[in-house]
């Protein structure tokens, strides 16, 4: 504390003088008064002050997994309504959401506003998708929601490893203000990202995706937010079931793991541990219109993940070895064998080479 | 004022009607008539229809004098006017007319006239407008066929030329080429060379956001932005 003037005692001496002068000396009595108020409203200007000076302290700084933590537990315990816009180079789509939470189950409509119309309805995991144009419904059980913040509490939790966060500001984003925090990569195998969370919740409000040299790949921001807003969980779910005049699909999804397959990686890119492996059957992939299964290997480092995709090798569709980029995420292609390898991932190029010189079969 | 002492009709031709009828016009044109008595009045005027306009005219000119306006109301009486319009309207050769040609069977069959030449026909100036016009139009409805691109499977998922990119896959400068049906790729232009996306990629594409977004940021802001892209490749 930099300033010295101690309260008690202006009390004290305040007390006293009245005690001792009587109403005669009302005027210096005041002046006290009033010095001790002034001191009282110093010292509210100056806590602020001081509460800046502790977050920027490194010592009391929240690190990458409180702010993550923060940012997820946000969204458990908030209900609002928004529009978001996610903007990848030139261009935009939209979308509205509605998010609500009631502890134990958490209900998300997601309603696209450019391009295509499509609703996504989730409860926890099960997510179901209208598509309204085609007429179909597409039902699915998605193993990514679930996986954190459980994994951020564990101690295989490689984040803090290979991300670092720093506060850098206050912004306001959709009407809320905001903190920015850059969580940036301690090597150049992934993305850095700068995320903008509310204030008081900790919600994520804006997120970008930066390559390297700050520059950003991909943005998704709220362009308007109602926090606390009233969304009827039961209404959802109603929507949820109502699946007359759509034909509903239920893609098969076989769990698996890719030793089973007879895969695997020849020496493992840093940061990224194997979350999942799953086959599904693609009709009309295989020559002769079979239907061949191909496999999807997912890798994760905790903010960024990849995916492999193997399939078999058909030389009328597998024409060349390229690489493609949308937005932030990029893809690799690679002939391995029998097989056609595609790598997906929200990560530089190099590091999909990487994984695609890494893939090996095993048997 | 004694209203009811007025006679505007000295003749006294019709019976005690017109008089009432006059009174009840001069104090529909001024704003005083009860709504009660409207459709007595037009009841009246129904029956008396020319003499009820004449008398109209003339309080809509008495009006229009009385407040110093030039008159709006013409000296030509209403009924004249009309009277002169549908003259000069069927005078007039109508688009269509139906003219009864005789057949030997003597049977009428009418057959649509060729449409008469336009109003602005001998006006070359127009002519060349409506010429470009045209022209302008053609050229963009082709110029918008031309640059799409061939749909592949899984719907609309290429990029096109000059229409802004569908919004859902965003897409570099494109340039579209198709190789051949089945593959349906499309070459795109980047800063760093050609690439080429073809459908299946972006089916790929479509299932690592579905099932591969294990990430920290995936709830809420991985899954609503991978809801915001998924428009095709299912």
């Amino acid at each position: 504390m930099t300033f010295a003037l101690p309260l008690p005692f202006h009390g004290d001496a305040a007390r006293s003088a009245l005690q001792s002068r009587g109403l005669d000396a009302r005027r210096p009595v005041i002046r006290r008064w009033g010095a001790a108020a002034l001191v009282a409203l110093a010292s509210g200007f100056m806590s602020p002050v001081h509460a800046q000076n502790a977050l920027q302290n490194p010592a009391n700084a929240r690190s990458v997994n409180e702010w993550l933590t923060r940012m997820h537990e946000a969204s458990r315990q908030r209900s609002y309504i928004g529009t978001l816009v996610v903007s990848a180079g030139s261009s935009m789509s939209a979308s509205k959401i509605w998010h609500v939470c009631d502890g134990a189950q958490q209900m998300e409509r997601v309603d696209t506003l450019t391009g295509a119309p499509r609703t996504t309805i989730r409860r926890n995991k099960e997510v179901i998708t209208f598509v309204p144009d085609a007429k179909t419904a597409i039902v699915e059980k998605r193993e990514s929601l679930g996986m954190f913040p459980e994994l951020l509490r564990t101690p295989s939790n490689v984040i803090p490893q290979f991300y670092s966060a720093q506060e850098v500001g206050v912004q306001r984003i959709a009407g809320h203000v905001a903190d920015m925090v850059e969580i940036l990569p301690r090597d150049d195998l992934r993305f850095g990202y700068r995320i903008w969370s509310e204030r008081q919740t900790g919600l994520v409000v804006k997120l970008q995706t930066l390559g390297e040299r700050g520059t950003v790949l991909e943005q998704v921001a709220f362009s308007e937010l109602q926090l606390d807003a009233p969304v009827s969980m039961d209404k959802l779910t109603k929507l949820m079931k109502d699946t007359r005049g759509y034909e509903v699909h239920k893609p098969l999804l076989r769990k698996t793991t890719a030793e089973a397959e007879g895969w695997r990686l020849k020496e493992p890119v840093p940061g990224f541990t194997p979350m999942s492996c799953h086959t599904r059957d693609t009709p009309g992939a295989g020559a002769q219109g079979s239907s061949a299964s191909s496999m999807q290997w997912v890798f994760s480092d905790g903010l960024a993940s990849v995916s492999l995709f193997v399939e078999p090798f058909d030389l009328q569709r597998h024409s060349q070895e390229s690489m493609a980029e949308v937005g932030a995420t990029h893809s690799v292609n690679r002939r391995v064998g029998d097989y056609w390898l595609t790598v997906i991932g929200e990560v530089p190029a190099p590091t999909l080479r990487r994984f695609a010189a890494a893939l090996e079969r095993t048997r | 004022m004694n209203a009811a002492q007025v006679n505007t009709n000295p003749a006294g031709l019709k019976a005690a009607e017109p008089p009432l009828l006059d009174e009840a016009l001069s104090a529909l044109v001024d704003g005083e008539l009860d709504a009660g008595e409207l459709p007595g009045l037009f009841l009246k005027l129904d029956q008396l229809q020319p003499e009820a306009m004449e008398s109209w005219h003339a309080y809509q000119l008495i009006g229009d004098v009385l407040r110093g306006e030039p008159p709006l109301a013409s000296l030509v009486r209403p009924s004249d006017f009309l009277a002169s319009v549908r003259g000069r309207l069927e005078q007039e050769a109508s688009p269509l007319q139906l003219m009864p040609r005789a057949n030997p069977t003597g049977e009428t069959r009418y057959l649509a006239a060729p449409s008469a030449p336009a109003a602005n026909d001998a006006v070359f100036r127009w002519k060349l407008v409506a010429g470009l016009a045209s022209l302008a139009a053609v050229m963009a409805v082709s110029w918008s066929v031309l640059s799409s691109t061939p749909r592949g499977v899984g719907g609309d998922a290429s990029p096109q030329i000059a229409a802004v990119p569908t919004g859902s896959e965003p897409a570099l400068a494109a340039s579209t080429k198709s190789s051949d049906p089945a593959a349906t790729a499309v070459v795109v232009n980047t800063g760093q060379g050609t690439l080429i996306r073809d459908a299946r990629l972006e089916q790929l594409l479509a299932e690592h956001r579905q099932n591969g977004g294990m990430s920290a940021l995936q709830n809420p802001t991985g899954f609503i932005r991978n809801a915001t892209y998924e428009s095709e490749g299912r």
